[in-house]
């Protein structure tokens, strides 16, 4: 059965660390990640306060326990890079599919849009539109998800094109199918696996981009964290208490390599399939 | 071990090659299988051996042992392989290098994957000449690849020198790919399937520089193929192979006269015959076994008519052994196999010439191609743009019941024909009429519908099923599009070709290319369609494979009325399944007819050159060989008049005017488009 696979194991080993932090603290007793103790702030990892609670991973600025902040943000970053990639997923793939299968004028919309995507500048345009319509958890996993469909559109299209002409979909068209019926019975089963592998792939481009617009101050908004907002207000202290930016810079390190180990598992597998 | 004499008593004596006792296993995870048994065989100087078996018999990886390119996991466990009398297995890699290329050398199927698409040939032979004389000079290396591409017939070789291979045609590159082989002049030339990926009239082109470059050097040659014929022709003695083992060892001349092995002559008993109509093919029953599961005893009882169920078959696995005169066979009961073969040759004698019976009064014709074209725009440079006609004006009726024989060559317009009448590809003109109704004019929904008369069975048995879904699914797949989906007449679908229902449960990849093609045939008969169009249906499939596939779909002819349009390459299929046959050249139906009128008599010299092509046993080396010259002409610029003059060897002045129609001339019976038909009597020479 299974063998023993590296990159399988490593992607297993981060996401479980994962899996406690953003699962399992919260259910842990005396869990509070917005509780203030202005006495007890900017304590080190295994510090303890003068009433001697104890903190494993120390506090911030405003004496908020490090873990359970660090928990809450993931919990935030998990939930804007999955829904992020379910919606890219959904557009990429279903334009895709539509390109590819009905090639024509469709295709050349379809894929001059995508070009017109990547020739903007991704940060700038979230930038411009976050400043619009202000930020908030939905409108930047929205953003997210819309600007990031071109992956999955592009690779949809690719498998589309050569699986159009294998037997079994021109088969499927001599006995009468329709376009609806080709694309989801035989193209979209074919088609998905790669898209998973694409996503875990994506999933971390989206937490770091996340990140990097929560530091600049357009993403999730205080008194709720997130990774990139913790490491922006933990530069100032950079000397006092390194922690304060270092800590959610490892676990978000850990969560995107996770899933690129992830994807890398993925595309193995898949390849065996292939072969077999 | 050795033989007494050789069979054509000019080879001489000295050997080349001697392989003993030759196993090989591969190591994996899951155990270790034993790919190769026991495999023990000589090659004399200027000798050929062909070695024959169907995909997995283990004959490619024998010869890849002989030089020492086995993968990773591959292991030679016993036996030994001497090269003019020096022992190969146990030297090291890089003593192997000096003997690779140098001593031995080897041309592989495809041309289009062995050379390198982006260095010029000439540097690609040059690369050749130089790692086994280092000391050459430029100028020496160039004038020896000049030299090489002489030898192996290339037209222009200055000018070919620097071009790319795909500036060449498949021939011309695997002319490139013996004068690789050659550049050292070897001892040893292995020829692994070198003309499978060709069409037969290239296949006899470059069968013949084969030839012509060991007359030059006196090598040795290991023909390794699955075509009986092509060995038979071209092979001094011939090996065959089945589930990694050897069989039998003959004379090549006299394999298809007197085989000794039950599996040689079931093989032979199934092949289809080109120069008669034969009754019903043998078809050896079962599959190949699994090779890591081999079969107690000898390999071949589970399959055999002969051994069968007998106990020493069974229990004890029969050893090589001497059967006459330059002979070996490793079969219990090998002196019942002549009787065997008899018994089948009178099964098999010609039938009273079932085509009359579809020669009454015409009826109304099932389904009709009428002046069919189909032009694709090419774009040629930045701003050009050409047309490239792949099918002109064809036209056939076809009554119910019967089938049609579409043969012809790569590029000659005959899946595109399937793939026009299907409508997967709207024609640029003509009409197809099914059941007396225009089958063009039908749009959407109303499409749909007159579709499932007509239904298709595919060439590739793995892309034509969905890898994801299961047989049951599949076979559902049209019943659910067109509504009426029951779960009992997928079964009795799967009942049709020979598979039971649990045979639904399972996934594609689970069945061998044989079952596979089953399924697809039992999906095309889903919606009780009028007419099945066969593209190429049976050429994936191994010969004993391919017996069965043809009888299954001559018995669901008979039992179901069905009405095929049989596309193929393959004469002698075309042959045996075919009512009408019409033959294909750049676009066009060149000739067409009763299919023994065209076998027999054929009127056009393309048809000539087509049949001469294929190899045969029992050729006379008297009468001189009818050829086709040269290759298939650019289809974007046709020749003027006849598309075929610039090969053909009756070729006048007169051809270059008109395209001739496709007319009945003096001394024929059936329609030809040739200004000056071949007749029955008088063949030019």
């Amino acid at each position: 059965m299974p063998k023993f696979n590296l990159s399988q194991a490593t992607a297993v080993t981060l996401l479980a660390i994962m899996v406690v932090l953003i699962i399992i603290v919260p259910l842990l007793p005396g869990y509070d990640p917005y509780k203030q103790d202005l006495g007890g702030a900017l304590l080190p990892m295994g510090g303890e306060n003068f009433r001697g609670d104890f903190y494993l991973l120390g506090t911030d600025t405003l004496g908020r326990d490090m873990l359970d902040r660090l928990a809450l943000a993931g919990q935030v970053s998990a939930l804007i890079g999955l829904s992020a990639v379910m919606v890219s997923l959904f557009i990429g793939v279903t334009l895709g599919l539509i390109a590819g299968y009905f090639r024509g004028p469709v295709e050349n919309v379809i894929m001059g849009l995508a070009d017109l995507q990547l020739s903007i500048p991704r940060v700038l345009l979230l930038i411009a539109v976050t400043a619009i319509i202000g930020p908030s958890v939905t409108n930047l996993a929205l953003l997210l998800g819309l600007t990031s469909w071109v992956a999955y559109g592009r690779v949809a299209r690719g498998m589309t094109l050569s699986l159009r002409e294998r037997e079994f979909i021109l088969s499927a068209r001599t006995q009468g199918s329709t376009a609806t019926w080709n694309i989801r019975k035989h193209l979209l089963p074919n088609v998905l696996p790669q898209m998973l592998i694409v996503g875990s792939y994506e999933f971390g481009m989206i937490i770091v981009m996340e990140a990097s617009l929560s530091y600049l101050g357009l993403g999730v908004q205080p008194p709720l964290p997130s990774w990139g907002m913790m490491v922006s207000e933990g530069q100032n202290y950079l000397a006092l208490a390194p922690h304060l930016a270092i800590l959610p810079s490892i676990a978000l390190f850990i969560l995107v390599a996770g899933f690129q180990f992830l994807s890398q598992a993925f595309t193995r597998e898949n390849e065996l399939e292939l072969v077999a | 071990m050795t033989l007494e004499d050789t069979p054509t008593g000019q080879n001489s004596d000295v050997m080349v090659l001697q392989v003993e006792n030759l196993s090989i296993d591969a190591v994996t995870p899951k155990g270790v299988t034993h790919l190769v048994q026991n495999i023990s065989f000589e090659v004399r100087e200027n000798e050929v051996l062909g070695i024959v078996g169907e995909s997995g018999s283990g004959k490619s990886l024998t010869m890849l042992a002989v030089l020492g390119l086995l993968g990773p996991n591959l292991k030679i466990v016993s036996g030994s392989i001497r090269l003019r009398g020096r022992e190969v297995t146990d030297l090291s890699f890089e003593e192997m290098q000096k003997l690779r290329g140098k001593a031995m050398s080897i041309v592989f199927q495809d041309p289009l994957t062995t050379l390198n698409p982006v260095l010029r040939i000439g540097k690609q032979i040059g690369e050749a000449v130089q790692l086994h004389n280092p000391d050459y000079s430029k100028d020496q290396v160039k004038a020896r690849v000049i030299e090489l591409l002489t030898l192996v017939g290339m037209p222009n070789p200055e000018k070919r020198y620097s071009q790319f291979p795909n500036e060449f045609s498949g021939g011309m590159r695997q002319r490139v790919v013996i004068a690789i082989a050659m550049a050292n002049e070897p001892d040893l030339l292995i020829a692994d399937e070198p003309t499978t990926a060709l069409d037969v009239t290239i296949q006899a082109q470059v069968m013949n520089v084969l030839a012509e470059v060991r007359e030059r050097t006196g090598a040795a040659m290991v023909l390794i193929t699955h075509d009986l014929g092509l060995v038979a022709e071209n092979a001094d003695r011939i090996a065959v192979m089945y589930a990694g083992r050897m069989m039998e060892e003959a004379p090549a001349k006299e394999i298809f006269e007197r085989p000794t092995h039950p599996y040689t002559a079931g093989l032979i008993a199934s092949l289809p015959q080109l120069d008669h109509r034969v009754e019903e093919l043998y078809s050896i029953p079962g599959f190949v076994p699994d090779l890591s599961n081999r079969p107690s005893g000898c390999v071949f009882h589970p399959r055999c008519a002969i051994g069968g169920k007998r106990p020493p078959c069974l229990e004890k696995r029969p050893e090589l052994a001497p059967a006459g005169e330059g002979r070996r066979v490793a079969c219990h009961f090998h002196e019942e196999t002549a009787a065997w073969r008899d018994e089948q040759m009178r099964k098999m004698a010609a039938p009273e010439n079932t085509a009359v019976a579809h020669d009454g009064p015409r009826k109304n014709a099932l389904l009709i191609a009428e002046n069919l074209e189909k032009t694709f725009d090419v774009r040629g440079g930045l701003w050009s743009k050409q047309k490239l006609h792949a099918l002109k004006d064809v036209s056939f009726e076809l009554q119910a019941g019967t089938t049609l024989g579409v043969v012809g060559e790569s590029g000659c317009g005959k899946s595109t024909l399937a793939k026009v009448m299907l409508r997967l590809l709207e024609a640029s003109g003509g009409e197809v009429y099914l059941n007396g109704k225009k089958f063009f004019s039908h749009r959407g929904p109303s499409l749909r519908r007159a579709r499932k008369n007509l239904q298709v069975v595919f060439q590739d048995p793995y892309s034509s099923l969905d890898p994801r879904m299961k047989i049951h699914e599949i076979i559902a797949e049209p019943l659910r599009i067109n509504g009426g989906y029951s779960a009992d007449r997928v079964n009795e679908l799967l009942a049709h070709v020979g598979l039971t229902p649990e045979a639904g449960l399972r996934r594609p990849p689970e069945f061998s290319g044989g079952q596979r093609q089953r399924i697809a045939i039992a999906r095309a008969l889903a919606l009780n369609p009028d007419v099945l169009i066969l593209d190429e249906a049976v050429s994936a499939l191994d010969v004993s494979i391919q017996a069965q596939v043809i009888n299954l779909l001559k018995d669901l002819q008979a039992e179901l009325n069905l009405t095929y349009v049989f596309i193929s390459h393959d004469l002698s299929v075309v042959r045996h399944i075919s009512d009408e046959v019409a033959v294909m050249y750049l676009g066009r139906v060149i000739e067409a007819g009763k299919v023994d009128q065209v076998f027999d008599a054929p009127a056009h010299p393309y048809t000539k050159a087509l049949l001469d092509a294929i190899p045969k046993p029992d050729r006379d080396e008297a009468v001189e060989r009818f050829t086709a010259e040269g290759d298939l002409p650019d289809p974007m610029r046709p020749p003027t008049g006849c598309k075929f003059r610039t090969r053909c060897p009756l070729a006048r002045e007169a051809c270059k005017g008109e395209d001739p129609e496709l007319i009945a001339r003096d001394g024929t019976d059936h329609p030809s488009a040739c200004l000056f038909p071949l007749t029955r009597d008088a063949v030019p020479a």
